[in-house]
């Protein structure tokens, strides 16, 4: 279903939700996320469905988190976001993470994503780190 | 708004609805695209859930928190629904709680909560149950753009 993006790898790509909503893809240095909006994506009114948005944001926030913690398992706890404007069918989203602060249990991380230079969502998130009990 | 779609989709898979539940009718691609969503009264309100399966799976065979913020904004926007007429409305903003991990095979139902209605900005929650157990909370606020 996805051509490949030059520089980019899908993320998450080999099974269940991310491969099926997907491919959200990774730029090679692991800072930048690009999703591309296609019908299946769309809500009634024809814009990116609230719950795709929020799925995107906690998918790039998990994947940084991961990068950035390859050692430990963790997963996502608190999931805040606002939904700013709408995205359109072919809208390509750029998406980015900021990790403000680990601590041995928790990372706090925040992220934005945008189509062209308007941001459409930003999120802020805890993240769980296992076996650091 | 420009025109809201009011066709029914079929949903992507076909899935048997539980006893006691019905299909609800799904009008946004994105949850047809991941449905059947069900249905049922309670209280005089309408209740949903959704039967995970391995389109709502992560990596680890858990339920992906995506497939629970899609159902989530789907459930809420329903119970906004029915409390304006079908008003036009997009979510402004939620918070979301991810408590303890689903399984594929696992019904996740909702009773969503409305907690107050202005004129052009509505506050609602819901808590998502597996059985009894909680597995995720959202709260939110929507804009409506009630019909005149």
């Amino acid at each position: 279903m996805s051509e490949n993006l030059e520089g980019y790898t899908a993320v998450f790509a080999e099974q269940g939700f991310s491969k099926y909503v997907g491919p959200v893809w990774q730029s090679a240095d692991g800072t930048e996320f690009i999703f591309d909006v296609r019908d299946i994506h769309l809500n009634g009114g024809g814009t990116l469905h609230g719950g795709m948005a929020m799925a995107l944001a906690d998918i790039v926030m998990d994947r940084t988190v991961r990068d950035a913690l390859q050692d430990n398992k963790t997963l996502a706890i608190s999931l805040n976001c606002d939904l700013i404007g709408p995205a359109k069918l072919g809208d390509r989203i750029r998406g980015v993470a900021t990790i403000a602060r680990r601590t041995r249990s928790i990372v706090f991380i925040s992220s934005e994503l945008s189509v062209d230079a308007r941001i459409i969502l930003t999120a802020s998130g805890l993240w769980k780190i296992l076996g650091n009990e | 708004m420009s025109g809201y779609n009011s066709k029914p989709l079929p949903p992507a898979r076909a899935v048997s609805a539980p006893e006691g539940w019905k299909p609800a009718e799904q009008f946004d691609p994105f949850e047809a695209f991941l449905g059947p969503y069900f249905e049922r009264k309670r209280d005089g309100a309408r209740e949903f859930s959704f039967l995970a399966d391995d389109r709502h799976s992560n990596a680890q065979g858990a339920v992906h928190d995506g497939a629970l913020l899609t159902f989530a904004d789907a459930a809420l926007g329903y119970t906004l629904w029915d409390a304006t007429e079908r008003a036009p409305c997009v979510t402004v903003s939620q918070h979301s709680e991810f408590i303890a991990a689903a399984q594929a095979g696992d019904l996740v139902t909702c009773l969503p909560a409305l907690v107050h209605k202005t004129s052009d900005v509505v506050f609602i929650r819901g808590d998502f149950l597996v059985g009894t157990k909680i597995i995720f909370t959202v709260s939110a606020v929507w804009r409506i753009w009630p019909k005149a």
